[in-house]
């Protein structure tokens, strides 16, 4: 992995970043459809994103996936990395069912290790010693016709420089708690304004700084 | 996969889960990281076909990335569970046969 100080620019180094979310049911219009965690249009992704450098060419990731084929609702836990060495990819998969709310969160360790929880399980750990550049949690889809029922992302925190845990940047941010709408586009906002976090069609996300 | 219009094969090999544990982990940054595969998980002996597969992989993303994701690997081992590989293009994910 080497010793990429570049990724050390700037005042945040994010070591960690948590999200309390349900892992909600979807809607998936696409003909695609197989009960296989693999990736494409016909999949929402509940996710939160560290971005290991500016332009989030390499990051670490850690979400739900949904597909809703005519068998029913298939979804499935998983940790995703892409790093300097072109690997993109899942590191992790877990088929899952229910619709309970979990912790999610990825943290760093000062032994240089990333790891990745869901609740209280470590799930993976990575040698990677190098901090984040920025955070993003929200949803994402390919499927223009994806829809949802609104919630919460609630308990957003990060850590800096191995912090404790701490609330999301006021100014950066204000969201501590990020609604998210579908559809007909994806869309993560506070419980008052559309504005700010609407990125594209089919993806929104709250994010830092 | 999940994506819109056509995927092509462009090559297949027959595999184990003991060779394809160590090649992904290669893949993923070698021993080094502390990475584990989960075909560890599975008879080193198992049969694993890996499957080099080329077309449009949508995968989540927090931006755009440099280079479309044009080429993916799919695991399918002689049980039929299917496991998604590594996406990436031709440069980044060449056509090789796995090796332990």
């Amino acid at each position: 992995m080497g010793n990429d100080t570049s990724s050390r620019a700037g005042n945040n180094y994010y070591s960690g970043v948590s999200v309390v979310r349900y892992d909600s049911a979807f809607t998936v219009t696409s003909s695609h459809c197989d009960t296989t965690t693999t990736n494409g249009d016909a999949v929402v992704y509940q996710a939160m994103w560290l971005a290991m450098d500016a332009a989030a060419y390499t990051w670490l990731e850690l979400g739900t996936g949904h597909k809703n084929c005519s068998s029913g609702e298939f979804k499935w836990w998983y940790i995703w990395m892409s790093n300097p060495n072109g690997f993109s990819g899942y590191l992790w998969t877990q088929v899952i069912s229910g619709s309970v709310q979990h912790r999610f969160y990825i943290t760093n360790g000062t032994d240089g290790y990333w790891r990745w929880f869901i609740d209280t399980t470590q799930e993976k750990a990575y040698y990677w010693p190098n901090l984040g550049f920025w955070l993003q949690a929200g949803m994402e889809s390919y499927d223009p016709s994806a829809s949802a029922p609104n919630h919460d992302y609630d308990g957003m925190v990060h850590q800096v420089n191995w912090s404790g845990w701490q609330g999301w940047i006021a100014g950066a941010n204000p969201w501590d708690t990020c609604r998210a709408l579908v559809p007909p586009s994806l869309w993560c906002v506070d419980d008052t304004s559309l504005s700010g976090n609407y990125v594209a069609a089919n993806r929104g996300v709250a994010s830092e700084p | 996969m999940q994506g819109r219009g056509t995927y092509q094969l462009d090559a297949a090999f027959d595999s184990t889960a003991g060779i394809v544990a160590v090649w992904w982990e290669k893949l993923a940054g070698g021993p080094s990281t502390g990475i584990r595969s989960q075909w560890r998980d599975y008879p080193a002996t198992m049969i694993v076909t890996v499957c080099y597969l080329d077309g449009q992989w949508n995968v989540p993303v927090p931006r755009p990335p440099k280079t479309p994701y044009t080429r993916g690997i799919i695991f399918i081992d002689e049980n039929g569970v299917v496991m998604q590989g590594p996406v990436g293009n031709a440069q980044t994910l060449p056509i090789v046969r796995p090796t332990g």
